[in-house]
């Protein structure tokens, strides 16, 4: 049974995810990429595990709904990873010859925390998804034996 | 770079406007700069910062990456095949080398 709570009401009624997104950690990266536009958080999918044993290499894909022609098609990708000492991981700029808006690779994890995906599209439309990942081991900031 | 050694797989042919898979893979640390060796001292940066794919005489397709991607990063993405000629893979470091591969892809009904 779903227990209706203040929270959970605000949630499904009023749209507060997205709210509460732009404010987060991610808040200023998010905000600068998304500059003002509106934030639609569909037709964009990140593919990845939701635990990672290590954070020192995650497999994560990130796809876009998108008919990938000269009139119509996705820009931009950024992976941003707010737990990280650099909150970019990486940006892919795609053109119509793209074919296809979908892209892999292997990122680091400092430490849990939920991972986001920015689209920027040819119309000047923005899409976002995120997910929580769980890191049992972080990456980055380790130190190591080197003599 | 002697070390790079990218390995990737592209189709040798493909039909005209089919979406072809790349996957790409590159030996490197890509070396964070934030970890420390034993004395404390910061190990310096050293990573591949951007990578791009040229094919029929336009860059398709461009990745700027940060730290925050994986040693010896993976890359998959999807071009169309338009035209028959060379596919060109460039990896650029921070500190100013690059590696390349060149592949022809034949297109044909």
């Amino acid at each position: 049974m779903m227990v209706l709570t203040r929270r959970r009401l605000l949630i499904t009624t009023t749209g507060l995810p997205l709210a509460l997104w732009l404010r987060g950690v991610t808040g200023s990266v998010v905000q600068q990429l998304v500059d003002g536009r509106e934030l639609s958080e569909s037709g964009i999918n990140i593919d990845m595990p939701r635990i990672a044993e290590t954070g020192n290499s995650v497999p994560i894909t990130v796809s876009v709904d998108s008919p990938m022609t000269e009139s119509d098609y996705v820009k931009m990708i950024h992976i941003i990873v707010p737990g990280n000492p650099e909150k970019k991981a990486v940006t892919w700029h795609l053109t119509p010859m793209s074919g296809k808006a979908e892209i892999s690779t292997r990122i680091r994890l400092a430490k849990t925390q939920t991972v986001r995906a920015i689209a920027e599209l040819s119309d000047n439309s923005v899409r976002g998804a995120g997910v929580n990942i769980v890191v049992t081991v972080g990456a980055c900031v380790e130190d190591i034996w080197t003599d | 770079m002697d070390r790079l050694k990218p390995r990737v797989k592209i189709p040798e042919s493909a039909k005209p406007d089919e979406v072809m898979e790349i996957r790409t893979m590159i030996s490197h640390p890509m070396e964070t700069g934030y970890r420390r060796n034993t004395r404390g001292e910061i190990i310096p940066r050293h990573i591949i910062d951007r990578f791009t794919c040229e094919y029929a005489g336009q860059m398709v397709f461009e990745a700027k990456l940060g730290p925050g991607i994986a040693a010896n990063p993976y890359l998959s993405f999807y071009v169309k095949a338009v035209s028959t000629g060379p596919m060109t893979l460039t990896w650029h470091d921070d500190r100013g080398e690059s590696q390349q591969v060149v592949k022809q892809v034949n297109v044909e009904l």
